[in-house]
């Protein structure tokens, strides 16, 4: 019975687990560690998940989707096709089975427990969808670990250093930072901060933003397909610029090409407005551990997006020492997730390692500020203060501010701001009262937040010890009843088999760059995929491979002319 | 319980030693097994650190205590347990020692002083307590400081820290409104002053935080609103916390600030000199976020850092030298005019153009350019350094670089332009000074001749 740990990404999504030899990761059934987390229908209404969903973004962009991450947390509902209307949970779900598929064939074994990773600055609602979409995927999920605690775990496993290292994690959608000190075989998070809406993707958009005011169009009038070649072809020209200094494309956009040539430089430019999204929560990040920048040993890079040399350059600048360059950003948070079901697991290889973490937020309670003044603005009263060592317990004592008052409303706020309408309302608890003056009646207000970060609210009535216990759902959270029946209805939904997944992904790849050729070069498209459909229809196990490597290069070749990216 | 005791370590100043037991302990209390017992071992890890701290004052304050005379014993006390990091700094750090012994031989009512004013009562302010708290009532009780003096309990701990939470949010939230009620000020810090060191730097960071947010208007003029509330926040917190009694100190705070901002941050040295607000979040900023330089200026010499230390030697000495400048240049201008009125006014008296006035001028002119032009050539010289310091240390690439050489290539042109403007003005008066003692001389000549 085998706990493995899951990195659910915005952009890519990576399964690792524990082995006696360390954290391993597991390969998908194209041989790849990452699966892009991306869902779509195919033409029989299945479900395709990875690569070939990915690949299918340009040329079915209304039967795709993306980046779903972004929306955990809310209810909005995306439309695939008649009747199959997805929340973002169960689009999470798919990738989340997904993978569960591929550990399963991994390991020959029945896989029903999980360790998830999710970002640190999640929130309580996002951190609850997650929960909720393991459990739409049939896994029970053993604990959620926030990506850069996971990410220091694998880091400080790996080197076996001591240290107050810094982990920059700028992933496909999301932004975090920790301060992690590690001692004698302590991992202790001091700290953390982030933006839940902040990462490549934003880049990208950025990008495109910048290619759309160059050619004098506007994004949002763009049908969806061209949207969606556009920002395919932002990423690659991202991509590009990673490693080379400047880089030509040529992209087609209801149905002219628009040309041009990109440097470094231009790009960095429009990216300006994120990178002064990135120091807020550093800063916050290092003013919190009463730390100073001097004291910081190790910078650790995580997330695809610090490929960026702009992103290095900044962090080398801010830090004036160079990031480590030794772990891969894209695996090493499954790698610690992996790490933490080992904990988990109690291994014996990790007996001498504790881990501890912080609540990244500070949560609270709506009071009036002062009943001697009749100054009834109402204010939020902290309980956990953010970053604060979990679990962790806290109570107040609050009083009844009116005469006769018969019920105290308990309302509980995420966030940091002293008005209440700026923070986020996890949910409000009515608790009756006895009458009696104000100022006499008393309630004991108890917050619990245990290490998965879900908190717990206890409120007890002191004169009659009455007492209410309440985990809060959110209203944007499925109720515990809509989980079970969105379960069962999944079930019958149509998965694309796990054994077609690498011919899907060529084909829908190959169908993606049809749309980008012309005249000849289509046709020549057209009958390769014909000829690759009839060959893998009557091809014996075998020759499969060699037939699927010829078409694979096939593609390549045309994709370099195509996209005549160098 | 004893902190020392959850900890299983005997009462240490040693950090390291501390972090090795908490370890230890961690290891049979997992977070997620034991989240009561975790709780109370990081509390007691927390106080055990605290407690070292001032183990660590104590131990500082005896001895400078035994080399001095006779201070009062309250007064010494007080001003090290002010004092944040003992030891080794009060040597490096001649400037600290002379205040240090300044307030020390100060007659008795230094102690008020060190104590900050008493609590006034509260009065009926919008911004006040927060509903209601068991600790409340308790707090800068003699209870609280007698249960700090009888030793260490984790109870007490907990109400000073809780005490200690409330103010710094008061603090905040009484900040924000843009006021600066003096009296508030006065109360939060006095409540404060009772505090162990450790609580008391909580609400020390948000009068410090408070100081130095939004503290210019957008058109880079200092906001006077905000200004009258630094000021009542150094007067009352100064007492309180252990900063200098400056006045000066909030002048001096800024120009280390923009100074520091600008050698950083060629970039923002534009803001820097138009003042815009967004200097505020500057690389500068981050840097220092937690130095003393920012967050405890009572720290400023205390600082270890060479970079720091430099940047702190640069706003020490830079204005003094701009000033010199200025009134090197303003003085030979002045006294160029005043002896051309002189000379003029003589001349018409007797002896029109007696060439003798107009040489002295010329010389003093000249000695005047003279010293100007060297204490401009010393001020680049000492502003290029830094900022060649600054970017050695902190540029990595090589295209911001580049544009910082350039930028400050642009500038030390305009100075050079500058100093060329000095000397065109000196020699370019000569020929009509020349001129006007030929003119003189003429005349005189006409009226021999004419013989008036």
């Amino acid at each position: 019975m085998a706990l493995i740990g899951i990195d659910l990404g915005t952009t890519n999504s990576v399964v690792a687990v524990w082995t006696e030899g360390g954290p391993q990761l597991i390969a998908n059934a194209l041989g790849e560690n990452l699966t892009p987390s991306v869902v779509g229908l195919d033409d029989d209404n299945a479900v395709l998940v990875g690569q070939a969903a990915r690949n299918r973004l340009v040329a079915h962009p209304d039967r795709t989707v993306a980046s779903f991450k972004r929306w955990m947390g809310t209810s909005r509902d995306t439309r695939l096709a008649r009747g199959h209307v997805f929340r973002p949970e169960e689009l999470s779900a798919f990738v989340l089975k997904s993978l569960k598929a591929d550990a399963q064939a991994h390991l020959g074994a029945e896989v029903n427990e999980a360790v998830i990773s999710v970002p640190a600055y999640f929130n309580d609602i996002q951190r609850k969808a997650t929960l909720d979409a393991a459990q739409l995927a049939g896994l029970k999920v053993e604990r959620l670990v926030n990506e850069p605690t996971a990410a220091a775990l694998a880091y400080g496993l790996q080197t076996r250093k001591e240290g107050l290292f810094l982990v920059f994690d700028l992933g496909g959608g999301t932004f975090d930072v920790s301060l992690l000190d590690s001692y004698e075989g302590v991992m202790e998070v001091r700290a953390t901060a982030g933006d839940t809406y902040l990462g490549g993707d934003d880049f990208t958009r950025g990008l495109a933003d910048l290619l759309a005011a160059q050619h004098r169009f506007a994004l949002d009038d763009l049908p969806p397909g061209d949207l969606a070649r556009l920002l395919r072809a932002c990423e690659a020209i991202k991509h590009a610029l990673s490693t080379a200094a400047q880089t030509e494309y040529e992209i087609h956009i209801g149905g002219k090409p628009i040309t041009g040539r990109l440097d470094r430089s231009g790009f960095e430019e429009a990216a300006q407005p994120l990178i002064r999204r990135i120091r807020a929560p550093l800063e916050r990040a290092i003013h919190d551990s009463k730390k100073r920048i001097a004291d910081i040993d190790a910078v650790v890079l995580v997330g695809g997006a610090t490929r960026m040399p702009m992103i290095r350059s900044l962090v080398a600048r801010l830090f004036a020492r160079l990031p480590l360059g030794q772990v891969d950003p894209d695996t090493v948070v499954a790698l610690g997730a992996a790490v933490q079901a080992g904990l988990k697991a109690r291994h014996a290889a990790l007996e001498d390692v504790v881990m501890t973490d912080v609540c990244p937020f500070t949560l609270g309670t709506a009071v009036t500020r002062d009943s001697n003044t009749r100054d009834e603005t109402i204010v939020v009263l902290p309980i956990i203060e953010r970053n604060s060592a979990v679990p962790i317990s806290r109570s107040q004592t609050l009083t009844t501010i009116r005469d006769n008052q018969t019920s105290v409303r308990v309302a509980v706020y995420q966030g940091e701001s002293l008005r209440p309408e700026s923070n986020v309302l996890l949910g409000e608890l009515d608790v009756p009262v006895p009458a009696a003056a104000a100022g006499k009646e008393s309630i004991e207000l108890r917050f619990t937040y245990d290490i998965n970060g879900a908190l717990e609210v206890e409120v007890t009535v002191a004169s009659t010890g009455r007492r209410e216990r309440r985990i809060f759902r959110n209203a944007s959270n499925l109720p515990q009843s809509e989980i079970e029946a969105r379960f069962a209805a999944l079930a019958d939904i149509k998965i694309a088999p796990r054994e077609q997944a690498p011919n899907r992904a060529l084909i829908a790849r190959a169908e993606a760059l049809y749309e980008e050729l012309l005249a000849d070069q289509r046709d020549r498209l057209s009958k390769l995929i014909a000829r690759f459909e009839r060959d893998i229809g009557d091809a014996e196990q075998r020759s499969l491979d060699g037939v699927r490597t010829e078409f694979a290069a096939e593609l390549d070749l045309l994709e370099r002319l195509t996209f005549r990216l160098t | 319980m004893d902190a020392w005791t959850v900890l299983g370590i005997a009462p240490t100043a040693d950090i390291a030693a501390i972090r090795r037991a908490y370890a230890r302990k961690l290891k049979l209390t997992r977070p997620d097994e034991d989240p009561a017992g975790f709780q109370h071992l990081l509390q007691a890890r927390d106080a055990a650190l605290d407690d070292a701290a001032a183990i660590d004052d104590r131990r500082a304050a005896e001895e400078p205590d035994a080399e001095q005379d006779d201070p009062p014993p309250v007064a010494a006390t007080e001003r090290h347990d002010a004092a944040a990091t003992p030891g080794m700094d009060a040597t490096s750090d001649p400037q600290a020692e002379a205040t240090a012994a300044t307030d020390a031989a100060a007659p008795p009512i230094v102690i008020r002083m060190f104590r900050g004013p008493e609590p006034a009562p509260r009065p009926a302010s919008p911004v006040a307590r927060i509903v209601v708290t068991a600790a409340d009532d308790e707090e800068a009780s003699p209870a609280a400081s007698a249960a700090r003096d009888a030793g260490f309990s984790l109870e007490a701990r907990e109400r000073h820290w809780a005490t200690a939470r409330r103010l710094a949010a008061e603090a905040t939230a009484l900040l924000a409104t843009g006021r600066a009620p003096a009296n508030e000020i006065a109360r939060i810090a006095g409540a404060s002053a009772d505090l162990p060191r450790g609580p008391r730097q909580e609400v020390e960071a948000a009068f410090i935080a408070a100081t130095g947010r939004h503290l210019r208007l957008p058109d880079g003029r200092f906001d006077p609103v905000r200004v009258v509330q630094v000021r009542a926040i150094y007067a009352h917190g100064a007492p309180v916390f252990g900063w200098l009694r400056d006045d000066q100190l909030i002048h001096t705070i800024l120009g280390a600030r923009d100074a520091a901002a600008f050698c950083l941050i060629g970039r923002e040295e534009d803001q820097w000199q138009h003042g815009t607000p967004k200097m505020m979040e500057s690389d500068a900023r981050l840097l220092f976020a937690n130095s003393p330089k920012y967050l405890r200026v009572h720290e400023r010499f205390r600082q270890r850092g060479r970079l720091a230390w430099r940047f702190d030697g640069m706003a020490l000495v830079a204005p003094p030298l701009w000033a010199f400048y200025y009134r090197q240049t303003c003085l030979a201008y002045a006294t160029v005019a005043v002896l051309a009125v002189a000379g003029v006014l003589m001349g018409s008296a007797d002896a029109l153009g007696n060439p003798s006035n107009l040489a002295a001028a010329g010389i003093i002119v000249a000695v005047h350019a003279g010293t100007a032009l060297l204490a401009d050539r010393f001020m680049m010289w000492g502003a290029a350094w830094t900022v060649r310091q600054a970017r050695k240390q902190l540029c990595y690439d090589p295209n911001r670089r580049a544009d910082l050489m350039r930028q400050h290539g642009q500038q030390r042109g305009f100075g050079q332009f500058l100093i060329f403007l000095v000397f065109a003005a000196v020699f370019l008066t000569g020929p009509y000074v020349a001129a006007y003692v030929r003119l003189g001389q003429a005349a005189a000549a006409l009226q021999a001749w004419l013989g008036w």
